[in-house]
């Protein structure tokens, strides 16, 4: 599973991506992302659908039951099917999978590459 | 250099909010914390109305006048602002599609009860809240139904 220290801070080369279209960048809003990401923390996303995902991977995704809900979450599995089951870091204070259900591929917006601060 | 590129896009160029939702996952709602909020908010406004203006001269008596009609009106605020969170959380985290199905009003229902808790808060106006705890009431009924139990509506005061 991804650690504070897995997720970098964003370069210039995360900084050219962003200025050529090739990374998204959101706000996070709420605590279940901590300690990893604080609320008003930014982070930048990939944009290509077809991004190769794994376990313990950060994602922006649309909420299974309002696609215009964005939340960003961890990944904690992957079934054969391709459903993805997504997960807050902070448990306590994370509404995810374990309340909506695991979520389709179509329903991520991209992986997280950096923190953008 | 690349700190305050990053700096100023960040503060120039707003980036849309990506939920980390901060809910707790135990999945527990009631249409009854913006009741309390929406009740308190009627008290407050009563009190603001009910206050008597102390007689001129009595720069002590105005001075308490002041305070108490200031705080009266910053409970009212923050409990009008609980009430609009409490049902836009609500709204927006425990209602899902089928609800919608069987309740076609349920977004104009809360759109105007969030509406009305920014009315109560502009306002110092009894009848406003009153409105207010209507549609909470019609909001209670509408959740109940949805969990096929019939729970009365009541008010704390």
């Amino acid at each position: 599973m991804i650690t504070i220290g897995d997720l970098r801070k964003a370069g210039w080369c995360e900084l050219i991506k962003l200025a050529f279209g090739r990374r998204r960048r959101f706000r996070v809003e709420g605590n279940s992302m901590l300690p990893l990401l604080s609320p008003n923390d930014e982070v930048l996303i990939t944009v290509k659908s077809n991004v190769s995902l794994q376990r313990g991977d950060i994602v922006v995704a649309k909420h299974p039951d309002d696609k215009d809900f964005i939340l960003i979450k961890q990944i904690a599995s992957i079934a054969e099917d391709g459903k993805i089951e997504l997960i807050g870091l902070n448990q306590e204070e994370s509404t995810d999978s374990r309340e909506f259900g695991e979520v389709s591929r179509e329903q991520i917006i991209g992986k997280v590459t950096s923190i953008f601060t | 250099m690349l700190k305050k590129i990053i700096s100023t896009i960040r503060n120039n160029h707003p980036a849309p909010a990506a939920h980390a939702h901060c809910d707790g996952p135990c999945g527990i709602y009631d249409p009854a914390s913006a009741r309390i909020a929406a009740e308190a908010v009627l008290s407050m406004t009563k009190k603001l109305i009910a206050l008597k203006e102390p007689a001129a001269g009595d720069k002590q008596a105005w001075l308490d006048y002041h305070n108490t009609f200031a705080r009266f009106t910053a409970i009212k605020e923050e409990q009008a602002h609980i009430a609009k969170t409490e049902l836009l959380v609500l709204w927006t985290d425990y209602f899902k599609p089928p609800h919608l199905e069987a309740h076609p009003n349920l977004h104009d229902t809360f759109w105007k009860a969030a509406k009305q808790c920014s009315e109560v808060k502009v306002k110092v106006d009894i009848e406003a809240c009153e409105k207010l705890l209507k549609m909470i009431e019609e909001i209670h009924g509408i959740f109940w139904a949805t969990k096929n139990r019939k729970v009365e509506w009541y008010t704390a005061a």
